[in-house]
């Protein structure tokens, strides 16, 4: 995985509220709407509950199709792109655990008449087309979500079987059809596979992308580097605290991964450049640390609002390794409105990127504190580094950074009294 | 449990309750409304769901449903059974005069 990227929603109260609604109420539609038209009325027993699974099974899958979106307006209003995820993730998992109970309720139906025939009901060869429909569905489902539980698998691969899913999403309708639905079903199968084109052309083949050139690289640190790119056409819409995906391509001497990865941003410029900073962290990551100038990049977003939370309040920054990003281009805009306490924490010497930059900027503004701290191999003693109790009163906290430390210091904001409401983080799991 | 979590769980809860209500589904093939259910397959069972299924037409639905009585009394005459009498219209929705 590229650097971690840190993006609270960070709309303001109402928009919040409703945005925390909306998701829900767009997968209870998702869900119910099939559902409620396929009640099966006077049915009764085993029957029902398969007929109910299966619709409640397929229509989890259509919402987990639609929160894998990568919209930036659609990720405001659902609550961030980082929730989508989770959701996507969760539906996708809880709609081949409901699938499974699709065959097992249809055997136990038959199986007051015969164990020969409630075997007969689910065995895969002694099904007519539309059984074999269902099969190749939930085979589908099995091996693409047994891959996308994988995280040790190469990105390359792991992307092409988690389509696997997509394909469940499109056999199962014929399942139906096959089982003779024909009416009312059809908006259903085309409204999903028209919104799987709507993610594979606008986000992977990069139609919602705009283009951008490589204009400057720099080394802040170690296996950190920092990639200035200036639009080759409109300028992205981003401020501080947010993140884009970028896909680098080819340049005079250098040969891009082409895949689209998440970096927070360290600066807009006004021309409306954009900085991000990258870590090697992956194959493709590590890569990107010889990057030239001029080389072709698309660029999709932005999303998030990592920091807005707590504008106007006084606030506690915990950083680590490149998780730096998101405060460096809150800092450098120069939009910090109230107190702020950094607390940058990072391995060695040679790992802490912008150091001398942040040590300049805290320097010419009062409000800025800066702890900086190189804690070697082992974990950094944050009892001992974090603010107490009584200094934690009224601080909104902010935290980004590798998962560990993350879970850590919120587990340690936690016991010294901060509340959840106060405490903003997000983790990123774009598999 | 969050509160939107409840919420959602609650009106998921609600939306099932009103369906059962509500809704009716799709014409599905039963013990009740199919004559031989016993003696079919449960893969002709599917196919003849689908076959009920397809039809638009009243005629065209009762000539096949004649057809299926008579395969079924045949099966229930090899095997010594007889099978009832009063017996629910599967076609009965596509009547013009319903």
């Amino acid at each position: 995985m590229p650097a971690p990227t840190c993006a609270g929603t960070g709309e303001g109260g109402a928009m919040k509220r409703v945005s925390r609604v909306l998701l829900p109420m767009l997968v209870l539609a998702l869900v119910g709407g099939p559902v409620w038209w396929a009640w099966p009325g006077t049915l009764g027993g085993w029957r029902s509950v398969a007929i109910v699974t299966g619709w409640l099974g397929y229509g989890l899958l259509f919402a987990s199709l639609v929160t894998m979106l990568r919209e930036p307006w659609l990720a405001r209003v659902l609550g961030g792109l980082g929730r989508m995820y989770a959701w996507h993730h969760h539906l996708g998992v809880l709609a081949y655990l409901v699938l499974l109970l699709h065959p097992v309720a249809l055997a136990m139906e038959a199986l007051p008449e015969s164990p020969a025939i409630a075997w007969a009901s689910v065995a895969p060869l002694q099904q007519g087309a539309a059984g074999w429909l269902g099969w190749a569905a939930l085979l589908c489902l099995m091996i693409g979500l047994g891959v996308a539980l994988s995280p040790r698998l190469a990105y390359g691969r792991w992307r092409a079987l988690h389509g696997l899913l997509a394909l469940a999403v499109v056999v199962s309708p014929a399942h139906l059809v096959m089982l003779g639905l024909e009416q009312w079903l059809w908006w259903m199968p085309v409204l999903a596979i028209g919104v799987l084109f709507w993610r594979v052309l606008r986000a992977d083949c990069g139609l919602a992308a705009l283009p951008h050139v490589v204009a400057q690289v720099a080394h802040p640190a170690r296996a950190v580097v920092e990639i200035t790119l200036r639009p080759m056409a409109r300028a992205l819409a981003a401020h501080a605290g947010q993140f884009v995906l970028v896909a680098f391509h080819d340049g005079p001497h250098f040969q891009g991964c082409h895949e689209y990865h998440p970096f927070t941003l360290t600066a807009i410029e006004p021309d409306g450049s954009l900085r991000v900073g990258i870590k090697a962290l992956g194959d493709c990551t590590r890569h990107m640390q010889t990057l030239e100038a001029g080389v072709a990049a698309r660029v999709q977003g932005p999303f998030g609002d990592f920091g807005a939370a707590g504008s106007g309040r006084p606030a506690l920054w915990i950083a680590g390794g490149i998780g730096i990003a998101p405060f460096m281009a809150l800092l450098r805009a120069g939009t910090v409105a109230a107190p702020v306490r950094l607390i940058y924490l990072y391995r060695e010497a040679a790992d802490g990127a912008y150091h001398d930059e942040l040590v300049t900027l805290a320097d010419a503004d009062p409000d800025v504190t800066l702890v900086a701290h190189a804690s070697g191999d082992g974990a950094p003693d944050l009892a001992a580094i974090l603010p107490e109790a009584d200094a934690l009163a009224g601080v909104e906290c902010f935290l980004c950074g590798p998962p560990g430390l993350v879970d850590a210091a919120v587990a340690l904001l936690r016991a010294r009294g901060a509340a959840d409401e106060h405490i903003h983080f997000e983790r990123f799991e774009f598999r | 449990m969050t509160r939107s979590r409840r919420n959602a769980v609650l009106a998921l809860l609600g939306l099932a309750m009103a369906a059962s209500v509500g809704a009716r589904g799709p014409w599905r093939a039963d013990e009740g409304n199919t004559v031989g259910w016993q003696l079919m397959s449960p893969e002709e069972r599917i196919e003849h769901q689908a076959r009920i299924r397809s039809f638009t037409d009243y005629d065209a639905c009762h000539a096949y449903q004649l057809e299926h009585h008579r395969l079924m009394e045949a099966r229930a005459a090899e095997r010594g059974l007889r099978l009832p009498s009063v017996r629910r219209d599967a076609c009965a929705h596509l009547r013009r005069d319903r």
